[in-house]
């Protein structure tokens, strides 16, 4: 049998082996010039938020110092932050009387005034940090027992009130003296008798 | 097969790019190794810087916190809320207190009973019936938060103008401030110290405490000192 060359075969092999270390080249400048611009920008970046850090630290190094300096003030002024805190728990927790006892004295002004004509007159009270309000009030004719059940079941006077009871009434067989019992729990209202 | 891929003509290709593919290795360490080493470097600055931003924005408030009060104005508030809520209790400061709203207001007081609140060890709760009408009675009730000395609050009232007699359930408070630092937790409102610099609190008892730099209140052993 005899032997031969295929020139035509052999130079398609070479070609595909060249063509295979060309592409090798390529890809060797990207990958290069890709990881030189990434070494490039992390560097740079790395380099400014190092030199950041640097910056940072002589600030903390700084307000240390300074605060130091200011030691006795700032005990001071944590004792009075943590007191005034303390002081402003207890305001709201006060049961601010006196404004809760001017609504109900406005409210009932036309059948409870503070002269000794007055038609009528609270005779216990019961007041709670709880806005919660009991009191017993004698009224002593007729007209009065209208006017104050007409306070007490208008809009105006049931807003001022979560709830709002009439629970005992009693009368008199001479002089037309009524006895009520109202027992109530007011909606809180805004501030605290301290202002704080 | 082996020599079929290594021939002649491929070593010398081989030998020819051996620059390249020796470059080609070096950039994937680089891309592999070093990149994401730096990268976690630089996140790792970010986070602490922030965490330095954060340090130093607590740094600038507690500053300017501790400026906003003159070293007279911060002496005079220790010495009001050293009398307003002392450090540990003083009994005789209580009467005391009692005492001086009685005669500020005339409202007179019958009797008291002392008794120390089941909620906490820092609160003392006394229950005064008195007497003396209306006026003396809505006069005391406008003064007592401070006008005796020591911040009283009123949990009950129980009033009758049958008897006719008031009982008020008083409240007196103590408080230990247990920190030394400005904690983050602190938070001062310029406001409510202004509001407790107006309280009206009766100057002898502010100059009791005038010894602010211990920060506590003393506590009379003596009553009749």
């Amino acid at each position: 049998m005899k032997k031969h060359i295929n020139l035509l075969h052999k130079n398609k092999k070479y070609r595909e082996k060249e063509k295979s270390f060309y592409y090798l080249r390529r890809i060797t400048v990207i990958v290069g010039v890709v990881t030189v611009c990434l070494v490039v920008v992390v560097f740079f970046i790395s380099s400014a938020k190092r030199q950041e850090h640097s910056v940072l630290l002589i600030s903390k190094e700084r307000y240390l110092k300074e605060l130091l300096t200011l030691k006795d003030s700032q005990e001071k002024v944590a004792y009075v932050g943590d007191k005034t805190e303390y002081l402003k728990s207890i305001a709201k927790k006060d049961s601010n009387f006196t404004a809760y006892y001017s609504i109900l004295k406005q409210s009932l002004f036309d059948v409870v005034d503070t002269t000794s004509t007055s038609s009528a007159l609270i005779e216990d009270m019961h007041f709670d940090s709880k806005q919660t309000i009991e009191f017993k009030i004698n009224i002593f004719n007729d007209e009065a027992l209208a006017t104050f059940l007409g306070i007490l079941e208008s809009d105006n006077f049931i807003n001022y009130f979560q709830t709002l009871e009439l629970t005992k009434l009693t009368s008199a067989r001479e002089g037309n003296i009524y006895a009520l019992k109202i027992k109530g729990v007011f909606k809180p209202i805004k501030g605290n008798s301290m202002n704080l | 097969m082996t020599r079929k891929l290594f021939d002649n003509y491929m070593i010398r290709l081989l030998k020819e790019n051996i620059l390249y593919i020796v470059l080609l290795l070096f950039f994937i360490i680089i891309l592999g190794v070093y990149i994401p080493f730096q990268l976690s470097d630089y996140f790792t600055l970010i986070k602490k810087n922030q965490e330095l931003h954060n340090e130093l924005t607590q740094y600038k408030s507690k500053q300017d916190l501790v400026m906003t009060f003159t070293p007279a104005e911060l002496n005079d508030i220790v010495s009001i809320l050293n009398v307003l809520l002392p450090n540990k209790e003083d009994y005789f400061s209580i009467l005391n207190t009692v005492e001086t709203l009685s005669q500020k207001t005339g409202f007179k007081i019958t009797s008291y009973k002392i008794g120390i609140a089941k909620k906490s060890t820092e609160i003392i709760q006394l229950s005064i019936t008195g007497e003396g009408g209306t006026a003396p009675l809505m006069e005391f009730l406008n003064l007592y938060h401070t006008g005796g000395g020591r911040l009283i609050s009123i949990d009950k009232i129980d009033y009758s103008t049958r008897l006719p007699k008031v009982t008020l359930s008083l409240l007196f408070y103590s408080h230990e401030f247990k920190g030394k630092d400005i904690s983050s937790s602190i938070a001062i409102d310029k406001k409510t110290v202004d509001e407790v610099k107006r309280l009206p609190v009766p100057q002898s008892n502010q100059s009791e405490s005038s010894n602010v730099n211990d920060l506590n209140y003393p506590v009379r052993a003596n009553p009749f000192e």
